[in-house]
């Protein structure tokens, strides 16, 4: 997966999002590019000054203190829960059935077949998850519902499933079992399950709930009485 | 696969290909092995691994003392190519978006058969190399088999080829990269026959298991 994937937003000066392709990136406002090293450390170029190598986990941690995915409102300091955290273009699939694997005659398991249909846009708001496929709008009503075509979708968070990423993508499960993989366009995969399951934590925190895992389904349990929620 | 009982089975392609990568892999790695005695001779078990790059599983299937297969993502299996290759190698297709019966059915059935099966109990690759949370459902399967898990740890893979990152597969010879693939004594969970009896012993196991994974990774 890129370098860019996993540095959403330039660990030096904060700026979003950070540009680059394959084993380089690089800030388009302080001009610091980051490239893969020898083995897993990153080489740092400033735009002055000697380079310098850092790891992974430092450069993560600073996207950390920079607040991670969000936007700041999702912890409390936006004026609306509703307000828009996020959108992005999408290209999109969804599972249509199974291949069966089987070695010297025996069934060992099930690979999903993910139909590639197009493109769309996907959106982030404080407790719904919106996706319109181009050409289409999505019906917003309580829980999942689907538009016309069978294929955008509009759902409260509590209605997602399960959220994980794999190959690159994005992958949503929705209450009726329904996966959607999502390929972004110009974003970065990471991001976007990041952004989701820290959505998922505060949707499920405001009702007392925290989330134990996102995959292969959410599992939370109930906040211990008198717990900050 | 279930036409021959436990250890008759030919795995032929499986051991011509371990053979041949171990070639590849000395070339390419310095690598060292520790408590490769932990590993039973015969008799299930199960391998617990932190997963930290795409090399571990090719690793793992080359170098571990036994035929061992490991429970591998479903979307490896979609080409043609992989869909035969990677069963005959000892990959088990499991679905990672849904709760998949099937997989845990074929591990069962191997660990029943004698074999030996590996488990990335994280999930997936990490990011940064550190040990993630360990997932409550491979938990619990591991003990419903109530078999020895053996934590085992493949040092140096991260830096190698990080998930973020890239790798030179055609760089062979000088300046090879140290790896350490190592074993911890085998952790037995005993008989946990009931559901009940699993919820109430998973957080334990999962702090066991996580505490023997840090330490196996340690360098």
């Amino acid at each position: 997966m890129p370098i860019h994937h996993m540095l959403y937003r330039c660990p030096r000066c904060g700026h979003d999002p950070l540009g680059g392709r394959k084993g380089r990136a690089k800030c388009s406002s302080c001009g610091t590019g980051f490239q893969q090293g020898r083995g897993s450390l990153i080489l740092v170029h400033p735009p002055q000054g000697p380079v310098e190598k850092a790891s992974a986990t430092s450069l993560l941690a600073d996207l950390e203190k920079m607040g991670g995915p969000g936007t700041g409102r999702e912890r409390g300091t936006g004026s609306s829960e509703e307000s828009l955290l996020r959108e992005a273009r999408v290209a999109f699939g969804t599972a249509g059935g199974y291949d069966v694997i089987r070695c010297w005659g025996e069934v060992i398991g099930f690979s999903e077949r993910i139909s590639w249909r197009g493109e769309g846009l996907i959106r982030l708001e404080g407790k719904s998850l919106t996706f319109t496929p181009d050409g289409k709008a999505a019906v917003r009503r309580d829980g999942v519902d689907s538009d016309a075509g069978g294929e955008g979708f509009s759902c409260l968070l509590g209605d997602i499933r399960g959220v994980q990423i794999s190959s690159g993508a994005v992958q949503v499960t929705l209450e009726r079992g329904q996966l959607y993989q999502f390929e972004f366009v110009d974003d970065s995969a990471k991001r976007w399950e990041d952004l989701l399951c820290l959505a998922l934590r505060c949707f499920y925190r405001e009702k007392g709930r925290s989330v134990i895992e996102f995959k292969p389904r959410v599992v939370t349990e109930w906040l211990p009485i008198g717990s900050d929620r | 696969m279930t036409e021959r009982p436990a250890g008759e089975h030919p795995m032929v392609l499986y051991r011509v290909l371990r053979w041949t990568m171990s070639f590849y892999f000395r070339a390419r790695m310095k690598i060292r092995f520790e408590g490769e005695d932990n590993v039973p001779e015969k008799g299930p078990f199960f391998l617990v691994l932190s997963h930290q790059s795409d090399l571990d599983s090719l690793l793992l299937h080359t170098f571990c003392p036994r035929l061992i297969f490991t429970l591998a993502k479903s979307s490896v299996f979609r080409t043609r190519l992989m869909a035969w290759l990677a069963p005959r190698v000892g990959a088990v297709p499991t679905r990672r978006y849904q709760i998949d019966p099937q997989s845990v059915r074929v591990a069962l059935r191997l660990i029943e058969r004698g074999e030996g099966v590996g488990v990335f109990a994280e999930g997936e690759r990490s990011w940064d190399g550190k040990l993630q949370p360990l997932r409550c459902g491979t938990i619990s399967f591991l003990l419903k088999a109530g078999v020895p898990v053996i934590p085992c740890g493949l040092i140096g893979t991260y830096e190698i080829l990080p998930r973020w990152g890239h790798m030179n597969w055609f760089k062979l010879g000088f300046g090879r990269e140290p790896v350490i693939i190592r074993y911890a004594e085998p952790i037995h969970f005993g008989p946990h026959d009931d559901r009940t009896s699993r919820e109430r012993a998973r957080p334990d196991a999962t702090n066991r298991i996580a505490s023997a994974l840090q330490a196996v990774m340690a360098r």
